[in-house]
């Protein structure tokens, strides 16, 4: 293996968590978000030599996993009874409290990835623009109301 | 920065992600093998089989140059697999049986969809057990050559961005799909290509009508600089029905139970399917589910390692090694699949033993 393949490796495992992360918030049932996160990086692998520095690799990848998620979510819909995803939903075993997750996963589909991406993945709106396909204007207000959406549900928790 | 932006960040940074059982391993091995091939980047063959139908969508890179074929149902197969036969130099096939396709044919054959856009021809259709092969031609009626190389090489030219929809993909092992255009099959327009499908099912087929779903119809290329996007030129969905209607069914399916050794671990060797066109093998690992999704990386490994000199025995004492079909397996705490799909159609009933693992099962 050459050195910028094992540099490649090293950011596929640096980054799989939050791959994980952002397709489980596009698709809710572990199944789906690991198939999702496993054809992200068969894609990646395919187009490697595409990837035009490793400093943009973070976006690139996400970018991948954005359009895996979303074909598997269109593919679900179409096929899959409604009880088959509650009950997928809880396949993670919940040891800990996961308070702003909760929160998240209470979000609308659309402010979701928006929401995953600035909050846990650091990402700037411009970088969240460009992964999601969606305009600055847009990526700001779904935050914004993201924000609105979630600084009130922690209040509530924090409140009981 | 708001303030609230800091709270929230602290708490995601604070919160451990919920991972499923084995994620990491299951990732971490993904991760090698594809490294390992990164030339020519395949799907692996192990996964992971998941609380949801686990499915394995093999696009075959390399194949058998095909030949022109004015020929349709099992008499096109018969030519497909002589023709393959013949290309494969080196190999001995004297075992190939097609002689039993024509019993093994679908009623479906000729046109199934015929519009402005798109028209698809079923060239033939071969099933026996949980095993088919499909082939369909297709034709872009309004444009002049379906050849576009985007430069993706295994997703070049104008194709379906969903061509694995429908009842028929409902219920699977392995489905594997193979494009060919008129650059590799000289029987071909420019504006037309084949679709084959090779399907092992998890159980055997019905007697039933199946349906196909093609999902638009494009081409590949790159975002901006951000993986591959599907450009559509049409956005419609063909749908059609394919009759599972084959005259006789020479599979077999040989019940086992005996325990066998893999390296460190301890196996149920449950179930040995086999029909002219692939032998499905059944395991289960005797460890508990816990167990194996905490090892299974190490279960893997001694599985796939054992499997590497799996081969059949035929009544004539001829030997069906690895050169003789494509191995791909699957696991989970569920059970263990080994799949051994034949490069060419074998008489079921000439073969009379399988190796696996070292140990040696009668199979008549």
């Amino acid at each position: 293996m050459t050195e910028q393949q094992e540099n490649f490796c090293s950011l596929l495992r640096e980054y799989r968590l939050g791959l994980f992360r952002l397709a489980k918030g596009i698709l809710e049932n572990d199944a789906d978000t690991e198939d999702a996160v496993s054809e992200t990086i068969y894609k990646a692998f395919a187009n490697f030599d595409k990837l035009r520095s490793f400093e943009s690799f973070k976006p690139w990848i996400m970018k991948i996993l954005v359009n895996e998620a979303y074909t598997i979510a269109k593919k679900r819909k179409k096929t899959e009874p409604l009880d088959y995803i509650e009950i997928a939903a809880n396949d993670s075993k919940a040891i800990e409290t996961h308070e702003l997750w909760d929160a998240v996963q209470a979000l609308s589909d659309e402010f979701r990835a928006v929401t995953i991406l600035f909050y846990y993945e650091d990402m700037s709106i411009k970088e969240i623009s460009k992964i999601l396909n969606l305009p600055k204007g847009t990526v700001n207000s779904r935050l914004n109301r993201s924000r609105e959406k979630l600084r009130l549900i922690l209040r509530v928790t924090e409140a009981k | 920065m708001d303030n609230i932006d800091d709270i929230i960040r602290a708490k995601a940074k604070s919160e451990s992600l919920l991972l499923p059982q084995g994620f990491e391993d299951r990732n971490d091995i993904l991760i090698t093998r594809l490294a390992a091939h990164s030339k020519t980047p395949k799907r692996i063959t192990l996964y992971y089989k998941s609380t949801a139908a686990a499915i394995l969508i093999v696009l075959l890179l390399a194949g058998v140059s095909a030949a022109a074929y004015t020929l349709s149902g099992g008499g096109f197969f018969k030519q497909f697999f002589a023709d393959k036969a013949n290309n494969d130099a080196g190999k001995n096939y004297s075992h190939m049986n097609t002689e039993q396709l024509d019993n093994m044919a679908s009623s479906t054959v000729g046109k199934v969809v015929n519009t402005d856009k798109i028209s698809i021809d079923v060239m033939g259709v071969i099933i026996s057990g949980n095993t088919a092969e499909i082939m369909l031609k297709v034709t872009a009626n309004q444009l002049d050559t379906v050849l576009y190389d985007t430069g993706i090489a295994p997703l070049k030219n104008y194709r379906f961005n969903d061509d694995t929809s429908g009842s028929l993909f409902s219920n699977f092992e392995i489905v594997s799909t193979r494009y060919y255009y008129s650059d590799e099959d000289k029987s071909l327009a420019p504006n037309q290509f084949k679709i084959l499908y090779t399907l092992i099912g998890t159980d055997n087929f019905k007697q039933d009508h199946y349906s196909i779903e093609l999902i638009k119809f494009g081409y590949f290329t790159f975002g901006n600089g951000t993986g591959t996007v599907f450009k559509s030129l049409y956005d419609d969905c063909w749908q059609f029905k394919i009759a599972f209607d084959s005259q006789t069914d020479s599979s077999k399916s040989i019940l086992i139970n005996n325990e066998i050794t893999a390296g460190r671990y301890s196996f149920i060797l449950s179930k040995v399917n086999i029909t002219p066109l692939a032998c499905t093998i059944s395991l289960k690992c005797n460890q508990t589910d816990e167990y194996i999704n905490k090892n299974f990386n190490n279960i893997c490994k001694d599985f796939e390692n054992g499997t590497k000199d799996c081969s059949l025995t035929l009544k004539d004492g001829t030997i069906l090694g690895s050169e003789q079909f494509e191995t791909n397996s699957s696991g989970g705490a569920e059970g263990f699949t080994l799949i051994l799909t034949f490069n060419v159609p074998v008489t079921v009933s000439d073969i009379s033993s399988m190796n696996i693992f070292g140990v040696n099962y009668a199979l008549d």
